[in-house]
């Protein structure tokens, strides 16, 4: 290609200063977001390739066709059996890493280099399609400048100036390149929605599992990761009603709890409104996933969703991008008549499993058969008996894992609890579910919202109380408190909060986590929701109407003429620089010798400095004239040699007027105007 | 590589052939509607990156995706302004070409002045026929240089040299800007010296006779003030000893032989009898021995002086071919 021929840097980069080892490192930063996604082996291969690269001395042989082919073959297989296909921004990202690292291997030209300068760009955008959190995009734009200060080096060909000079080179362009960038960003006309498929953007989607195992929300419960925000508008429930629901549980096989096979259906007609209700609106997270979440019992919301038999609210598709609504929930919501079918399917057990709960619950219901009295039975069965609370619960056996549970290790959170509860009211006749979602919150009091984690998991049942339908009952809170373990208290935000087991608050920390969350709530709501609603609204409050052609050519003109106007600012040079340097020093010099200033005239420094000698004594004048003389010979020539005006600075400070200036009358001084 | 066009046997190319003012050496500046500008291959590479990128921002709705597309974009914008910026208003003053053997590299140097405060980056000089690409320079503020592109040469005769092109891609090699240089004045391309050389030809009768019978004699032609350098045995010392400071004698340079080197006593056809008469003139002329030239068409009187050298390589490197 002749357009690429390299210049000097073609026919050997000096193995000192070449800014290749400088690319690669860049590049391996530019996939560091992904390293927890990608399987192990793909680092490590990767990795090996760009140390291989940079072992071979520099204007290495190309390995040969036959090689490469057939590294590019095995990659793409190994990519193609671990991701199942390549649509997506983590396959592709995954088969970018590995064809990176063999144009890495493989680089022997500029035209090389150049290519992995691009994949480099394309893949910071690849890592923003993951996420967009500020911190990550505030890595990434140093990664971006870097990845810029390395491409100029390679245009140059050689090192000039001291390290930081490329830095500070490219640092000058994206800093001209952002005005344009900001009206393109601003302007420039959005369609919205995927052009194509999306596929999987990360292996561990946000939000809670599609199954219940035993262990399923320890993941979850341990990550930090903002699931929604919720804004109150009206009054708040109290903290016993903040229940957000999420998936539904109501078959059970023995160890797993599983979604109802009737979750089509609609919900339950007869339902009669009652007590409080609760308008909020919620902003969530991308979770992939269709579960929208909504306060016990969502009966109206603004979104296109659906409420099914299970009082699940359903996004039609899965939340791919930042989603607002609003909705209005009744906590206390009745329901009279339970179908008959859903009343033997939420009774159903796995025939012969776990026999000793079963006669437990059986023995409770033969002495007192009112539900409610079999309800208070086991929640006063988990408070004393020796039930604990840890994240770290002992593994259950596979059969009768209920009854290992409740009568063997007896260690265990949420979802343990929740399960084994739901199954004892089976057991005693009472159709119970297990439902997941959310509860509590944090309360920022910054951006007026509740943050909801990941780490507010929760797992809950509910049962069925004929006259008042289904009733909500969180067996966790029974445990008492001193059996909650101290590693759980410290990660635990929401489980526990109902039961009264929060932390202290912790000053300063929670005072930064608020002030961050609150910015993460703007970041997200202002820069993220940026689309193109936010867009007409925008155009159309400044003044211009909605997305007319001739309205946005007329934006994109205006940044491009500023693009070259732009390019007229630069940094202030070296040269200026040191000016400064020698006119700081003298303007210190005279400041010592009077602090208060002498008036100038429109004069030469010489001149000025004769008049200034007579404020000092006479053996001290001599000196200051020598200064007064260097600094006249630096300031007035084309170009100062650098270590000169370094010694003039140095000579400058070091010089003593003696012992203070001549006390002048204000008499004369005044003459002096 | 396509041969260079030669003309040979012919009076120096016609002046008029070029607007006066433009051609050859005199000084110009780049104006910017004779500065040209595409985008590189590499710079076509990396729209498409771009783009790619701007689809995936859309698919995704993602804003710092967008955000990144559009700074690169508008860096690329810059750098455009950049590229066509690093030519413009350059002085330009081309030098007549120093004459060369043939097969040998014609040295073509332009100098360059940066009037402005403007730093121009990556200029380098580029001709196509041959096709041939200097070295890369930056050109600080208010500075000069001087940058020149070898062309190699192979037959005698006025060589024109390729028109030049003067570019630039910096500072991110997306853009190239170019723009013309005006032709620069032909070149006399000599004959290549002969390899090996025949023996010199004998020196002419009577040049060298004297020196055979007096070796030590010299024409002596007066005294002067002794200047540091002088060697010690022309120090006229009678005259120091009386007292009237130190005299330096001076002689006439030791006659040397004259040679004559006549074309027709050259072997081999027309080319060779040139490189052979090349060849000599050349080790003459390093020896600083007088000769003269005898061609059909021309007799150059024993000379040893530059203009001489120059006049009998530059009526070699004419020399007409005979008719076919």
């Amino acid at each position: 290609m002749r357009g690429t021929r390299p210049g000097p840097a073609a026919h050997g980069l000096p193995a000192a200063g070449s800014p290749v080892p400088g690319l690669f490192i860049t590049l391996a930063l530019v996939w560091l977001p992904l390293f927890r996604e990608l399987p192990a082996w793909m680092v490590g291969a990767a990795g090996l390739m760009l140390i291989a690269r940079l072992r071979r001395p520099w204007p290495g042989q190309r390995p040969s066709l036959w090689i490469r082919l057939l590294l590019i073959g095995v990659g793409l297989a190994f990519v193609l059996i671990t991701f199942h296909g390549l649509n997506g921004a983590l396959p592709g990202s995954a088969l970018l890493l590995l064809m990176a690292a063999l144009k890495a291997f493989e680089s022997t030209s500029l035209r090389d280099l150049r290519i992995l300068v691009l994949i480099g760009y394309f893949e910071i955008g690849a890592d923003l399609f993951l996420s967009q959190a500020p911190l990550l995009v505030l890595y990434l734009a140093v990664i971006t400048l870097l990845l810029t200060a390395l491409w100029l080096r390679l245009e140059s060909g050689r090192e000039k100036g001291g390290p930081w000079s490329a830095w500070r080179e490219a640092l000058g362009w994206l800093i001209r390149a952002l005005p344009t960038a900001l009206i393109l960003f601003f302007v420039f006309p959005r369609i919205s929605g995927p052009l194509w498929g999306l596929g999987p953007t990360s292996t561990h989607p946000l939000g809670l599992p599609r199954h219940l195992d035993p262990g399923s929300l320890n993941r979850i419960v341990l990550s930090h990761q903002i699931v929604f925000r919720i804004r109150y508008l009206g009054p708040r429930p109290p903290r016993v009603d903040r229940y957000f629901r999420g998936p539904v549980f109501n078959r059970f096989t023995g160890t797993t709890w599983l979604p109802g096979r009737t979750a089509h259906l609609p919900p339950p007609r007869t339902t009669r409104l009652s007590g409080a209700a609760y308008r909020y609106r919620i902003t969530l997270e991308p979770t992939e996933t269709r579960a929208l979440y909504a306060l016990d019992f969502p009966v109206d919301w603004s979104i296109g969703a659906r409420l099914d038999s299970l009082f699940e609210l359903r996004s039609p598709f899965p939340v791919r991008r930042l989603t607002r609504y609003e909705a209005i929930s009744y906590p206390d919501l009745r329901m009279e008549h339970l179908p008959e079918m859903t009343r033997l399917r939420d009774l159903a057990l796995p025939i012969g499993a776990d026999p000793r709960s079963r006669a437990l619950a059986i023995h409770w219901r033969k002495e007192n058969p009112h539900p409610r009295s079999i309800i208070a039975r086991a929640l006063s069965y988990f408070h004393n008996q020796p039930f604990y609370y840890t994240l770290h619960p002992p593994l259950l056996t596979k059969i009768n894992s209920i009854d290992d549970f409740l009568f063997q290790t007896r260690r265990g959170f949420c979802q343990h609890y929740a399960s084994a509860f739901a199954f004892l009211m089976r057991a005693a006749g009472i159709p119970a579910r297990v439902v997941t979602g959310f509860v509590g919150g944090h309360y920022n009091s910054i951006g007026g919202f509740y943050v909801i984690r990941e780490s507010d998991a929760h797992a809950w049942d509910e049962v069925w109380i004929h006259g008042r339908g289904w009733m909500r009952v969180d067996p966790t809170q029974a445990i008492a408190a001193n059996r909650v373990s101290p590693g759980a208290r410290a990660v635990l935000s929401g489980h526990l909060r109902l039961a009264g087991l929060e932390l202290p608050d912790q000053g300063l920390w929670l005072h930064l986590q608020t002030s961050w969350d609150a910015f993460d709530a703007l970041w997200d709501r202002w820069v993220l929701g940026y689309g193109p609603r936010l867009q007409a609204r925008l155009l159309h409050e400044v003044g211009f109407g909605l997305a007319q052609t001739a309205e946005w050519l007329g934006f994109i003109l205006v940044a491009l003429s500023l693009s070259f106007f732009m390019n007229r600012l630069r940094w202030p040079d070296r040269a200026r620089r040191s000016r400064r340097i020698e006119e700081k020093a003298w303007r210190k010099l005279l400041r010592r010798i009077r602090p208060w200033g002498i008036p100038r005239a429109w004069e030469p420094p010489m001149a000025f400095a004769l008049r200034m000698s007579d404020q000092l004594i006479a053996d001290k004048r001599q000196g200051f004239l020598a200064l007064a003389q260097r600094y006249s010979d630096l300031h007035y020539q084309n170009d100062p040699p650098p270590e000169e005006v370094r010694r003039f600075a140095e000579a400058a400070s070091r010089y003593d007027p003696g012992s203070g200036p001549v006390r002048v009358k204000k008499k004369s001084s005044a003459e002096d105007m | 590589m396509p041969i260079p066009r030669i003309r040979r046997g012919q009076e120096e190319p016609d002046a008029g052939r070029f607007p006066t003012g433009s051609v050859g050496t005199s000084r110009q500046t780049v104006h910017y509607r004779k500065t040209y500008i595409l985008p590189t291959p590499f710079g076509l590479a990396f729209a498409l990156m771009l783009a790619a990128l701007f689809l995936g921002a859309m698919n995704y709705n993602n804003n710092m995706a967008f955000f990144l597309a559009f700074l690169l974009a508008s860096t690329a914008l810059l750098s455009m302004s950049r590229v066509h910026g690093n030519l413009v208003g350059l002085v330009i003053h081309p030098e007549t070409p120093t004459p060369v053997f043939a097969g040998e590299s014609l040295h073509l140097a332009i100098h360059l002045e940066n009037p402005s405060s403007l730093p121009r980056l990556g200029l380098v000089l580029r001709a196509f026929h041959p096709n041939e690409t200097g070295h890369t320079i930056e050109l600080p503020a208010q500075g000069s240089v001087v940058l020149t592109l070898s062309v190699p040469t192979r037959v005698r005769g006025w060589f024109t040299p390729p028109s030049l092109r003067l570019e630039s891609r910096r500072p991110f090699g997306l853009f190239v800007a170019w723009t013309r240089l005006p032709p620069l004045p032909p070149a006399i391309i000599y004959p290549a010296p002969a390899n090996p050389a025949l023996p010199l030809p004998p020196p002419s009768a009577g040049s060298g006779s004297r020196r055979a019978e007096h070796p030590d004699v010299e024409d002596f032609q007066g005294l002067r003030r002794y200047r540091p350098g002088d060697t010690l045995r022309h120090i006229h010392w009678p005259a120091y000893a009386r007292g009237s400071g130190l005299l330096t004698k001076r002689f006439e340079s030791p006659p040397i032989e004259t040679r004559i080197l006549n074309w027709h006593e050259t072997p081999g056809r027309l080319e060779e009898r040139l490189s052979h008469l090349t060849r000599w003139i050349m080790e003459l002329e390093a020896a600083s021995c007088p000769y003269g030239l005898v061609l059909p068409n021309l007799h150059e009187p024993p000379q040893c002086n530059p203009g001489h050298h120059q006049r009998c390589l530059t009526a070699l490197a004419l020399y007409p071919e005979p008719p076919p």
